[in-house]
């Protein structure tokens, strides 16, 4: 936020660093180990008076010189200049909080050069015992060099205390100082061998030869076996959330783990390899095969150090992208842009439309660009975000670094995130947004009814207004799945439910895609009325169709028609998976194509260390709970509902409902009256952190509690919890006592359970259901669509309640006075 | 656009900034003998060379890896103690320049090997290729000391930061006219103490044909270099202009201390005697890095004084530095008095 960046798209991403600093602290250990080497090796050829062996030593401090001095100084120089230009801000950090412990580590590094210069330069000239002492005294200096830089790397792993009392010897000496060191001494050891085999395995003499190598080899395997068993105290040291991310909390370091042990078993059967007697012509090439094994191996453990220390670059107090912990909410709330010194003129303004893509690219620069290329090694950002859409990419910057700890969140208002999303979607991936067409409903004839003369009314609804489904060979998320309802009424002054000496059967609207088109509808004596299960598909024709139309007929026991209903049977799979998982529609628009069930399934496993992307096909409710599907699940697993609402509301969080619950629960089967009036799912449901947070708290399972905390970090005390599916919004707690509504907020007070809910409901006579005069849920009458108001408009001629204005004939023949259903009912 | 808004908040020091000062300009007289012995005669030897005479190249390249490997190291020592009072400008020039600022590694490492190739190398090549090697890592060194003077310049001046917004990546502070004549400054400063270095190796090694070339060269650059000083004052904006004609004490006397420190070189130049052209070298320098210190400081007084920036007062690791300075310095002095001995031992 304070200095300007460097620009790098395709080197981006760390790349130098990475480069430089595996290379440098590679050379570095060879360093303090080699020196030790070169001494004992010098010792070892006095003590045996052994020509062949000093001579070895000898042309081994050359080749020390030439890496060490040279390549080792120049690259640990280039360490500094390349974490000053890519992360300035903490290294001035660095700099000033340990400036005497650099300016120390500088006098170590003067003490090498002297001592390295005379050691080499003064084979011939110098008495033995000096000269060993000279170099015992480079040792001295290199081990040194390595404690106190050792201090610093440790702290920025582990700031342990400094971070509250910012005292230099709190951070120096942190919490990892001394398993690090010992980890490091015994890997430099360890180097000392792998190097040593370089020039070993070209000396003349064959048994000199063997002896430095099998001397190497010692050194190595002793080394890494060492360094290794050294390594289980250093994670032992970590703190709680370090150890975390280490110990299986992060995919990023299982990763790099795996290549630890590979390069580590690479370097132990090289090293043992070369306790063999082998020919000078096999061994050297061979020596540098086990080099660059060793390398891989250093290398895969400063990647993972650096992966357990994500998302900073000083643990706790400075991000990965020089961001301090503690601006953060200075910049959500003032706007990165302005908090950013070096904004570029034109973005100082504000973001607009003009300069949105450019505000993006700053953005990008000043936020991501540390650890992230375009179109380069390092963590290429297409790659990881070529399935998003500008708006699934928006809902990732808010969930940033909430549920995969190893990012830092983003830093800024609303409006830059918008911008940095539509930079990196559409910008540099090229990604169009994600639209969901949906088809005119269509037209559809009610079915007849003369109020005069039928003795018949039949009723029908939807027991879900906003049925969705989600499946496919490749996993179930939800089956195509609906009921429909029914109560026939028998006309009269004095009207009666009919349940005996007739047949209700149902016919989904020709051309409708799924199981069981035609079927009848049995009575349930508990509820009161008349049900099908149907698996109706949103498809029609090869469109699609989300509200096809569902006859009712009911007929007697000689097989005459004596009604029939038609209403709207909501079934949709236009969920929007696809703006954040990637994928195109399955098929007509809508639909979860298998590309982007694969890439749920990916993420599903990248953040919970599972196998589903390998299994032949997936049903989610084989592990979580699922009421909707009769599905036990595994006791340990949130419910499916606590676990989707839960994981996704850590990127909907703050999103009003077309943004957040319409965009998986398909809008194109929202049609009630609620919605003319200007009320989102949240008026009734909460918003989609309320949503998560009251499911989550509702649920047993040990996971869901880790997750609520997430969800709502500030607390969910206030949060009434709930079951999924049956406890749900009450329409009595705005329309008290059938009252209108004297609030437009429902959340927060549940149906007890499914008998108390909307579509399942009775009136106070205990005869005739909510959903038969008021519609489906989502639908309400008057709904915003002709199929949904075929029934009202079929029995009364008018898109309203059933009964309402006056309309009491339906049912009644007669007009009626008395409020029996329930009270009000428009009569008084 | 106020260049003051694109200046990063300075941080905490440790201790009073005095003490960096003091640090800085020793170890940057430091740095700057060593680059200047390094520069200087591996530039007159690789001249000699290309007339002919390879010689004094084969003895001065000798040396040349040892002196850069000090020279990068009491570079890092000024860099450090500079980042810590000013790496809140330096840090800003070094991204400005990018590309440039980050291609002096590479670059070092080329001089490094280039150097240690002619070294180990000497009697297997040609004298054409011998000299070519020698001119690339030459050269190497001149781009290394351009960038160097292109990034303390350019931190100075933040009203030429904004070129930031307008340039398609990294850019250099061509457009100060105090650069070339700082450049040149330097780098006949190296010519003429390289030519001294010269000559004390001829001295050492009892070469008087080392000792002639030498002093000549460090007489007349030194001359010269006069010249391109003055060139250098008059080059600087005019408020501090006078504030080295008198209108700061302070600052007038270390530029008059310097001057008198040149002459009286030049007159031991003139006299022959590198021992004492030495000396005076070594104070000149000593106080030319002590006006440049006051150079900076009234570059910055307009932005920022190493005075207001808050001291946390933690001087338990400065005497940790302290510690390892003077028990490393005493190891040093140890190993050099080891050294002494051997070189007797041969003698």
């Amino acid at each position: 936020m304070e200095y300007p960046i460097w620009q790098l798209t395709t080197l981006g991403g760390g790349f130098w660093i990475a480069l430089i600093a595996t290379l440098h602290v590679y050379v570095a250990h060879f360093a303090v180990g080699g020196g030790l080497f070169l001494v004992l090796s010098e010792r070892a050829a006095y003590r045996t008076n052994n020509i062949d062996l000093l001579n070895y030593t000898r042309k081994h401090s050359r080749f020390f010189l030439l890496l060490t001095m040279a390549f080792g100084a120049v690259s640990g120089v280039a360490i500094w200049f390349t974490i000053a230009l890519l992360a300035p801000e903490a290294t001035i950090t660095l700099i000033h909080q340990f400036v005497f412990g650099w300016a120390a580590e500088w006098v170590c590094f003067l003490g090498e050069i002297v001592a390295l210069l005379i050691y080499y330069y003064t084979w011939d000239t110098m008495d033995r015992r000096d000269h060993m002492t000279v170099g015992w005294l480079y040792f001295l200096f290199g081990w040194l060099s390595l404690f106190l830089i050792n201090g610093i790397i440790g702290f920025m792993l582990t700031p342990g205390d400094w971070i509250r009392t910012k005292d230099f010897w709190d951070g120096f000496f942190n919490p990892t100082f001394w398993p690090q060191l010992v980890f490091r001494t015994l890997f430099s050891a360890a180097c000392a061998g792998l190097f040593g085999f370089v020039t070993a395995t070209r000396i003349a003499d064959d048994a000199t030869r063997v002896r430095a190598v099998r001397a190497c080899a010692l050194w190595t395997v002793l080394g890494v076996l060492a360094t290794i068993a050294s390594g289980w105290w250093y994670v032992a040291a970590l703190p709680d959330a370090q150890h975390q991310l280490f110990a299986g909390g992060s995919h990023r370091v299982a990763g790099f783990l795996q290549w630890f042990w590979l390069f580590g078993i690479l370097t132990l059967i090289g090293g043992l390899g070369f306790g063999l007697k082998m020919p000078k012509n096999v061994s050297f090439p061979l020596a540098l095969v086990v080099l660059a094994a060793g390398l891989g191996l250093f290398g895969s453990f400063e990647f993972l150090r650096e992966a357990a220390r994500k998302p900073y670059l000083i643990w706790d107090y400075t991000y990965s992208n020089s961001i301090q912990k503690a601006m953060i909410p200075v910049i959500d709330q003032n706007g990165a842009l302005a908090s950013a010194k070096w904004t570029p003129p034109g973005l100082r303004d504000g973001i607009t439309d003009e300069n949105r893509m450019e505000a993006g690219r700053f953005l990008f620069q000043l936020e991501c660009a540390a650890c992230h290329s375009i179109g380069g090694p390092m963590n290429e950002i297409g790659k990881r975000t070529k399935m998003y859409d500008a708006d699934g990419l928006e809902a990732l910057l808010t969930g940033l670094g909430k549920l995969n700890r190893y990012m830092p969140p983003f830093a800024g208002d609303d409006a830059e995130k918008h911008a940095l999303a539509v930079y990196i979607a559409e910008g540099l991936n090229g990604r169009k947004a994600t639209t969901a067409d949906v088809p005119e409903p269509g037209v559809f004839d009610p079915a007849p009814f003369n109020a005069e003369s039928d003795e018949y009314a039949l009723v029908a609804w939807a027991a879900s207004g906003m049925q969705f489904y989600a499946a496919s060979g490749k996993w179930t998320l939800l089956p195509p799945q609906a009921v429909i309802r029914a109560q026939l009424v028998k006309r009269d002054s004095l009207p009666e439910l009919v349940n005996a000496g007739v047949t209700l059967s149902y016919e989904l609207e020709p051309g409708t895609e799924g199981d069981s088109p035609t079927g009848k509808l049995a009575w349930r004596e508990d509820a009161g009325r008349f049900e099908a299960r149907l698996a109706p598909q949103a498809c029609q024709a090869g469109e699609f169709q989300p509200l096809p139309m569902v006859t009712v007929t009911a007929r007697d026991d000689q097989d005459t028609v004596l009604a029939t209903a038609r209403v709207a049977l909501p079934v949709s799979n236009q969920l929007a998976c696809r703006s954040c998982h990637g994928g195109e529609w399955a098929r007509a628009g809508s639909g979860v194509s298998d590309a982007t069930v694969a890439e749920i399934l990916a993420t599903h496993d990248r953040m919970n260390r599972t196998d589903l992307a390998s299994r032949a096909s997936v049903a989610c409710a084989d592990c979580h709970a699922d009421a909707a599907q009769d599905a036990a699940g595994l006791p340990q697993l949130p419910s499916l509902s606590a676990a989707i609402h839960g994981a996704h509301a850590v990127y909907l969080a703050g999103r009003d409902a077309d943004r957040s619950c319409l965009a998986c629960h398909p809008k194109n089967t929202l049609r009630g009256r609620h919605d003319e009036a200007g009320l989102t799912c949240v008026n009734c449901h909460g918003s989609m952190t309320g949503v998560a947070s009251a499911l989550l708290k509702g649920d047993g399972a040990p996971g869901s509690a880790a997750l609520l905390a997430v969800v709502a970090p500030s607390g969910a005390d206030k949060v009434a919890p709930r079951q999924p599916w049956t406890m749900e919004p009450d329409c009595l707690t705005c329309h008290e006592e059938f009252g209108a509504p004297g609030s437009d907020d429902a959340s927060g007070r549940w149906t007890k359970d499914a008998a108390g809910l909307f579509s399942s409901r009775r009136d106070d006579l205990g005869a005739v259901a909510c959903a038969a005069c008021h519609g489906s849920p989502h639908a309400v009458h008057p709904a915003a669509n002709d199929r949904d108001n075929a029934l009202p408009m079929q029995l009364m001629g008018e898109a309203a309640t059933l009964g309402a204005n006056g309309h009491c004939p339906v049912c009644h023949v007669d007009a009626m006075d008395d409020p029996a259903h329930h009270a009000g009912m428009g009569l008084n | 656009m106020n260049p003051a808004s694109l200046i990063p908040v300075a941080e905490p020091l440790p201790i009073p900034w005095g003490w960096f000062d003091i640090l800085l300009v020793l170890t940057f007289a430091v740095h700057i003998l060593f680059m200047n012995a390094l520069l200087g005669s591996a530039a007159i030897g690789l001249l000699r060379a290309m007339k002919g005479d390879a010689g004094l190249a084969r003895d001065v390249g000798d040396k040349a890896p040892p002196l850069l490997a000090l020279t990068i190291n009491f570079g890092v020592a000024p860099l450090l103690f500079l980042q810590v009072l000013y790496g809140h400008f330096d840090y800003v020039s070094s991204v400005l320049m990018g590309g440039w600022w980050l291609a002096v590694i590479p670059v070092l490492m080329v001089a490094y090997y280039g150097y240690y190739a002619a070294k180990f190398g000497w009697e297997s090549m040609g004298a054409g290729k011998r000299n070519l090697l020698l001119a690339v890592a030459l050269s190497c060194l001149l781009y290394t000391g351009f960038m160097l003077t292109n990034n303390m310049t350019l931190m100075l001046l933040p009203e030429a930061w904004t070129e930031y917004f307008t340039a398609s990546g990294g850019f250099l502070n061509l457009s100060d006219p105090t650069l070339l004549p700082r450049y040149l400054h330097f780098m006949v400063g190296a010519l003429a103490v390289g030519g001294l270095f010269i000559a004390l190796l001829g001295r050492s090694k009892e070469r008087d044909d080392y000792v002639a070339t030498g002093m000549t060269w460090f007489t007349r650059a030194t001359m010269v270099n006069l010249l391109v000083g003055f060139w250098f004052l008059l080059s600087l904006p005019r408020p501090i202009l006078l504030l080295f004609m008198g209108g700061s004490q302070p600052a007038t006397m270390v530029l008059l201390a310097s001057l008198i420190g040149a002459g009286m070189a030049i007159v031991a130049g003139l006299r022959k005697d590198p021992v004492k052209s030495a000396l005076w070298a070594v104070l000149t320098v000593l106080f030319m890095s002590l006006t440049r210190n006051w150079l900076r400081a009234f570059y910055l007084a307009p932005w920022f004084t190493a005075e207001s920036t808050p001291v946390t007062s933690q001087y338990s690791s400065f005497y940790l530095f302290l510690g390892f300075l003077v028990g490393g310095l005493g190891l040093m002095g140890y190993m050099m008095k080891l050294y002494l001995r051997s070189r007797e031992r041969r003698a």
